[in-house]
């Protein structure tokens, strides 16, 4: 399963869901499903939302399981 | 999304469809067909006291049906430019293809209509084969199958709706 700190990344800009969904083409809905872990985004919108938080995409998702190597 | 008619679509579209069934239900008592010896046929409609009453309200049904169906779609293109319902496509208007996520859920909702299908067409087919049913109540059947297309599609982008 795909976990991420989205959630956590997006306050460092003080993005709200809105504000950021509209940076990367997306639907506020999307943020927050992506944001619960109830839905995995495809390469193309994860590298445009690590592209809007100005990180590597490693630091927005990593696969369950290998939390503890990440960290 | 709580104005958005593309999710209640499916609700019209079963509402279009107990309305034919209602329609099928009266010409199949109402109406008789008659065979000839000579090969010809007649097809008889006869309208008792009851029935022409009951047809009357149905039309009333049908005119105020029709009414509120475009004046909600015309609401709804007001609202939603960029998604608007369109008479002249194939697409079903039901589909919610905003993006990815609305994608996702717009094909697990299509999944699961293909897999009704898949299961209940052989079901009826059998039945049918099986039972001595009259072709009113066989067209019930399908209008029946079709409005469970709908229903099956609507739980599910609902409750994809009331988690948002």
């Amino acid at each position: 399963m795909l976990k991420n700190r989205l959630k956590e990344l997006r306050a460092r800009y003080s993005f709200t869901q809105i504000e950021l969904a509209k940076q990367v083409g997306v639907t506020r809905q999307t943020i927050g499903f992506i944001e619960k872990g109830e839905f995995s985004p495809s390469v193309t919108l994860s590298l445009k939302l690590a592209k809007a938080l100005n990180c590597d995409i490693n630091e927005i998702f990593w696969l369950e399981g290998e939390e503890e190597h990440e960290e | 999304m709580k104005n958005d008619m593309r999710i209640t679509y499916p609700l019209w579209q079963m509402a279009g469809i107990f309305i034919i069934m209602g329609f099928v239900l009266l010409v199949g008592y109402a109406a008789t067909v008659n065979t000839f010896s000579d090969g010809g046929f007649g097809f008889e409609f006869s309208i008792s006291g009851n029935s022409g009453i009951l047809l009357n309200v149905m039309l009333v049904i049908v005119v105020l049906y029709l009414i509120l169906f475009f004046y909600n779609i015309k609401k709804h293109n007001e609202r939603m430019p960029k998604h608007k319902i369109s008479m002249t496509t194939y697409k079903p208007q039901e589909y919610l293809e905003d993006d990815e996520l609305f994608q996702d859920v717009t094909k697990q909702a299509t999944k699961k209509v293909y897999t009704y299908f898949a299961w209940a067409l052989p079901i009826m087919a059998g039945v049918y084969l099986m039972l001595p049913i009259g072709k009113v109540w066989m067209t019930v059947g399908v209008l029946l199958l079709a409005a469970g297309q709908y229903w099956i599609y609507y739980r599910t982008i609902k409750k994809f709706i009331s988690s948002v």
